[in-house]
């Protein structure tokens, strides 16, 4: 993987931005009440202050015959402040805290933070959390929301910007059917059988997190 | 006079590297009978894929100015067909790069500036190093003093590959256009089960850069595999 030095990390910070739109998204999806309108979602959406879960996220892709299966966990805390951890293959803690935003992987050096963490540009997207955690999806000025209701009833959310478009073709979050304000997957497609399915358990909403979960990566 | 004094300065210099390069490129070796050697020499294709696989690895890119980049890379390599496919992608998932080669390239999605042509044929003539034996037959063999054995191959655009097998079977592959210019190198230890656990690759071009692979995953390919569900099969999951 012959490096770019100039704008290597300038791809990396435009893919992890798609990465963190997601992940974001996520947090506020988890705080869904899925209700049957976006009123609905919006008024549903005031109560929750923080949550946490557990996932399994399967990358499936044309040229793996098996999903690649990472595990990890989330948390998420309102305003701004997110902790996504990978604990398989590779235990990588992707933390954002205040308007900062770093990403620890453990290589042959240890626990370091990784170059790809560095991400001014996510200060942008730290913002707009504000108006997601309120679940105001339709303001985002990066994806536009469209809410499908009725028994098949999903959001689906396609980005507004070429950039993004070229990365990620639209993102499906499907509700759990048995607990309400709980998620059942989201979906991140790519292209065609490019995708990855992010299955969450043993949710939890409301529950006091630590600021130290969103400070440290240890 | 000027001459002679900037020879004395530089002479000897430049005459202890080229000796030590020569040292590098040339051990003093053994020459091996293709004959009688021939158990000896296939030793040399220990490296390489014998037939279709697929691997997944977790590579750290150490690049210039000491930044390190976690990444994960699929590669199906099928040596019969001398063809790659190979897709990196981040570990949250989003696929940054994805071609395919089989004598000439294809990039399938590249995200920008993987989107670079030099950067696809440089990451694909990584690949190639990594898992494909050289397409040439091994124009020297040799033992070196330590026991190892050492093949060399000619490669394309005057690039020489140098192919050596420790006694403990850990392995190294060299290229180089030069004695002076060595353009990457790859350093494994032994595994017996096939794909070393853990490979290291050096790229010498593009202001230096170091591969860290470790094995995740790998699968023999056969033809029979069925691909993985279509989007509209998990479209509502």
């Amino acid at each position: 993987m012959p490096p770019c030095p100039d704008n290597f990390m300038m791809s990396l910070k435009n893919a992890i931005k798609g990465i963190f739109f997601s992940i974001l998204l996520l947090a506020c999806f988890l705080t869904v009440g899925w209700g049957e309108s976006w009123e609905d979602i919006n008024r549903e959406t005031a109560g929750i202050e923080s949550v946490q879960a557990e996932f399994i996220q399967h990358k499936h892709l044309k040229i793996l015959t098996k999903p690649l299966v990472s595990k990890g966990k989330f948390y998420f805390q309102k305003p701004d402040s997110v902790r996504w951890e990978y604990y398989s293959p590779v235990r990588s803690v992707l933390l954002m805290h205040r308007g900062n935003v770093k990403r620890y992987t453990l290589g042959s050096r240890g626990m370091v933070e990784d170059s790809s963490g560095a991400l001014s540009s996510m200060q942008v997207v730290v913002q707009e959390i504000g108006l997601w955690s309120q679940g105001r999806f339709e303001e985002s000025a990066y994806f536009k929301a469209e809410f499908v209701a009725g028994k098949g009833r999903k959001i689906i959310l396609t980005p507004r910007e070429a950039s993004f478009a070229a990365m990620i073709a639209r993102i499906i979050i499907t509700p759990s059917p048995e607990r309400k304000g709980a998620i059942k997957s989201v979906k991140i497609v790519e292209s065609e059988g490019n995708y990855t399915l992010l299955d969450f358990t043993d949710v939890k909403m409301n529950e006091k997190i630590g600021e130290s979960v969103f400070r440290k990566a240890g | 006079m000027k001459r002679r004094m900037a020879a004395k300065r530089f002479g000897l210099p430049l005459i202890l590297v080229m000796l030590f390069t020569a040292c590098v490129h040339s051990p003093d070796m053994k020459p091996l009978d293709p004959l009688t050697d021939r158990a000896v020499i296939e030793e040399c294709g220990r490296p390489f894929v014998k037939s279709s696989y697929r691997f997944v690895h977790a590579i750290e890119a150490g690049l210039p100015g000491g930044r390190t980049v976690m990444v994960m890379g699929v590669t199906v390599v099928d040596p019969e067909a001398k063809s790659l496919h190979s897709v990196l992608m981040t570990l949250e998932g989003l696929v940054l790069f994805d071609a395919e080669y089989d004598g000439s390239l294809s990039v399938k999605r590249a995200v920008p500036p993987f989107d670079r042509e030099s950067f696809a044929r440089n990451m694909m003539e990584d690949v190639r190093l990594l898992f494909l034996a050289p397409e040439n037959a091994s124009a020297q063999t040799g033992v070196l003093k330590d026991g190892s054995t050492l093949c060399r191959y000619e490669g394309k655009d005057g690039e020489t590959i140098d192919v050596t097998i420790r006694p403990d079977h850990a392995w190294k592959i060299e290229t180089y256009v030069n004695p002076f210019e060595r353009l990457r190198e790859i350093k494994a230890g032994h595994d017996k089960d096939g794909m070393p656990r853990e490979l290291e690759l050096k790229g010498y071009s593009q202001g230096g850069y170091t591969l860290r692979m470790r094995l995740i995953d790998e699968e023999p390919v056969s033809p029979g595999m069925s691909p993985p569900p279509s989007e509209d099969e998990t479209e509502e999951q």
